[in-house]
């Protein structure tokens, strides 16, 4: 009975025309869509290869020189496009992708892509994931509203009642057709972009995100087709069912996301661009602490050798004034950029926590958390190109730490010592980190799945012509 | 059991129903009962409970109190088990227009039946409701009311239910149709199926039924035998209740 079901909905949306006009017309999008961002993917992982290489070639390129001089020589980290930022680009274009890595100071990360698109900035790139967010759920309401209430309005269902067909058996037929539909459109486009993503060679656990957003999208869209038939059960009328279908849709893509995010913004506010300077600056102008760790140090030594004097050490004492210097900076930087990160990831999970209201938020944000294009994965980058920095600094501090200034001469490295600092490489979160920031959005998309599930079985149960 | 004392035995019976809608008292202790293969006519002016009779039958409302029965199956208690017992004819017989005749019918008698029916049953079930063999493979959505009407008839011989309900089956139909549909009728009743046809028109009812009640604001008004009443005299009697029952001066 399930089969027949099934089978004279898809038959019935086969042959209408303006049905299959729209899923080829949003077939068609989704492959120009996941073209488009193959295509952009695969450009920025070239010139993120390149600038990554350029920069370590830079590096290992400097002549003979003093350790110090190295460190304030620095050297560019570069972030990498996300391992699915093809299908979800997410926050990437609006995010800096470079960091500056020198001696004594953590600077903020540059130059947003966004900034270089011109003009074409200002529209919304139609990524697989916002066809997927937004498109899908428009035509799974266009599809779903009239599947009950239009056989409410029509009689068909009281005269399929009469037949002495269950109820709940007429919506789960129209609930199977939905989802035949559902995978019909969603499987092509997820293995074409997985295809893509693959050729791209993106790096990391992508297999688990990609199963991961399906699963996610499964979820999303399941849920909205769930929610669409509980409303077409309950009304007595398609054009109401549709009505109300589309103002829920637009407030969860279109106001939703934008109230939230203000709402966020005020709920855990970031300290502005001159509060954030004046921090630091009167962080790291505040020495008295540095100081007293060098005293300690120098007297650590001195009673280490029985000296009196530093300059009769065997060892550097200046290395030891550079690293104190960045230890302090270093202890000024993570609480002033922890405090500012910690504001953004904040943000996050409180739109998260939104999915609750609407379930497009929770959407968006595990597909970017998943794509490693989101606030997440841009605080692990900068924090990684941080601790580089302080890598590169140990190192060239722990290197003159050994060479003694005797008689006035100044030490001068060899360029081996510039071939012991390894390339920046950047690794994106284990998928399991994500998953654990991510756990109310998860929440609420099952939330959004079994709530409307439940209530659509019990409306079912009750249908009435 | 004998065949006589199966044909008095009541397969549709309806014992003191009662049904109330707001202010609107649409059955008021209605008493019913029709013999098996027999089919009873409940003529009755727009709002007199025909339909709701037929709903409460058909389990889609519950009754206030009473007792409605199909085929020994109490409607209140097991509404999905009447169900079983029951083709519906409605006044309009909706159907999906992408799908032709026959798909249609094949949709809603497979739903309804657990045994998987021959196609040229079912075909012979459309053209015995009077649709013409070149119309049954169309879609839908160019019939005519008339030709829906039949589908829906063919729709209800397939299902070969004991009882079948008919609200207002003629409607939309033309004479030669409605003319095929009252031997169709008679023909059912021959084989044992019983029905419940509410309508307006006299002169099919006369025609068809076994037995006509009138039903005026929820109660059986008067029962009549049609083979003893002519159709001037069945319209006049007619007339009489209703204007009788509404206060109407004649």
């Amino acid at each position: 009975m399930i089969r027949r079901l099934v089978a004279k909905e898809l038959t019935e949306l086969r042959r209408d025309g303006r049905v299959l006009g729209s899923l080829v017309i949003l077939l068609l999008l989704g492959m120009g869509a996941g073209f488009s961002a193959w295509q952009q993917a695969r450009v920025q992982h070239q010139a993120w290869h390149a600038a990554s290489d350029g920069e370590h070639e830079r590096w290992l390129g400097q002549e003979a020189k003093h350790p110090h001089s190295a460190a304030h020589y620095g050297v560019y980290a570069f972030r990498p496009p996300g391992p699915l930022a093809a299908f979800d680009p997410g926050l990437s274009p609006y995010l800096p992708v470079t960091v500056w890595m020198e001696a004594h100071r953590q600077n903020e990360a540059l130059y947003r892509p966004a900034q270089d698109s011109g003009s074409a900035g200002g529209f919304i790139p139609l990524s697989p994931a916002i066809i997927v967010g937004t498109l899908l759920p428009l035509l799974l309401l266009l599809l779903a509203a009239p599947m009950i209430s239009g056989e409410r309005e029509r009689g068909t269902l009281r005269q399929l009642l009469a037949q002495g067909v269950r109820p709940e058996r007429i919506v789960l037929g129209k609930g199977l057709a939905l989802a035949v539909l559902l995978l019909l459109l969603l499987l092509p486009l997820w293995l074409l972009a997985f295809a893509a993503l693959l050729m791209t060679g993106a790096q990391g656990d992508v297999l688990l995100r990609w199963l991961l957003t399906g699963l996610a999208a499964l979820l999303f869209l399941g849920g909205f087709a769930v929610f669409c038939l509980l409303v077409s059960a309950c009304c007595r009328q398609t054009r109401t069912a549709l009505l109300l279908l589309l103002g829920i849709w637009a407030f969860g893509t279109l106001v939703a996301p934008r109230g939230v995010m203000e709402w966020a913004e005020a709920r855990h506010p970031t300290p502005s661009a001159l509060d954030f300077r004046q921090a630091i600056d009167g962080g790291l102008a505040d020495g008295a602490e540095r100081e007293r760790r060098i005293q300690a140090r120098a007297k650590a030594l001195l009673r280490q050798y029985g000296l009196d004097d530093l300059d009769d050490l065997p060892v550097n004492f200046n290395a030891v004034r550079l690293q104190e210097g960045e230890e302090h900076g270093n202890r000024v930087f993570d609480a002033v950029f922890g405090e500012l990160h910690d504001g953004y990831l904040a943000q996050e999970r409180w739109l998260q926590g939104a999915g609750w209201m609407a379930p497009f938020l929770a959407f968006q944000a595990l597909s970017s958390g998943l794509a490693g294009s989101d606030l997440l994965h841009f605080r692990d980058f900068v924090d990684s190109a941080e601790a580089h920095r302080r890598m590169i600094q140990k190192a060239m501090n722990d290197a003159i730490y050994l060479q003694p200034e005797t008689d006035g001469r100044r030490y001068v490295a060899a360029p081996e010592l510039w071939a012991t600092i390894p390339t920046f490489d950047y690794r994106p979160l284990a998928t399991a980190d994500v998953m654990a920031f991510y756990g109310p959005g998860w929440t609420a998309l099952i939330a959004w799945f079994v709530v409307p599930l439940l209530a659509l079985m019990a409306v079912s149960r009750r249908l009435a012509p | 059991m004998g065949e006589s004392e199966y044909l008095n035995e009541s397969v549709l019976e309806l014992i003191g129903l009662r049904k109330r809608f707001g202010d609107h008292q649409a059955l008021e202790g209605l008493d019913l009962k029709v013999p098996a293969g027999s089919c009873y006519a409940l003529l009755g002016p727009n709002g007199a409970g025909k339909t709701t009779t037929l709903n409460i039958l058909l389990g889609f409302i519950e009754a206030d109190a009473g007792t409605a029965r199909v085929d020994g199956v109490d409607v209140q208690a097991n509404p999905a088990k009447a169900r079983t017992r029951i083709a519906y004819i409605p006044e309009q017989v909706q159907l999906y227009p992408r799908l032709s005749g026959f798909e249609n019918l094949e949709y809603f008698h497979g739903l309804g039946s657990s045994e998987a029916e021959p196609a040229a049953r079912l075909r012979d079930c459309l053209n015995q409701a009077g649709l013409a063999e070149g119309d049954c493979d169309r879609r839908v959505a160019g019939y005519s009311k008339g030709m829906r009407q039949k589908v829906g008839i063919a729709i209800a011989l397939a299902r070969r239910a004991p009882v079948m309900l008919l609200d207002e089956p003629t409607s939309g139909l033309d004479p030669q149709a409605a003319w095929e549909l009252n031997n169709s009728l008679r023909s059912l009743a021959k084989q044992g199926v019983t029905m419940l046809m509410a309508t307006h028109d006299l002169f099919r009812a006369r025609e068809v039924a076994s037995r006509i009640g009138i039903l005026v604001n929820g109660c059986l008004q008067q029962e009549i035998d049609p083979a003893e009443v002519a159709g001037p005299e069945l319209e006049a009697r007619y007339l009489q209740e209703v204007q009788q029952a509404l206060g109407v001066q004649a």
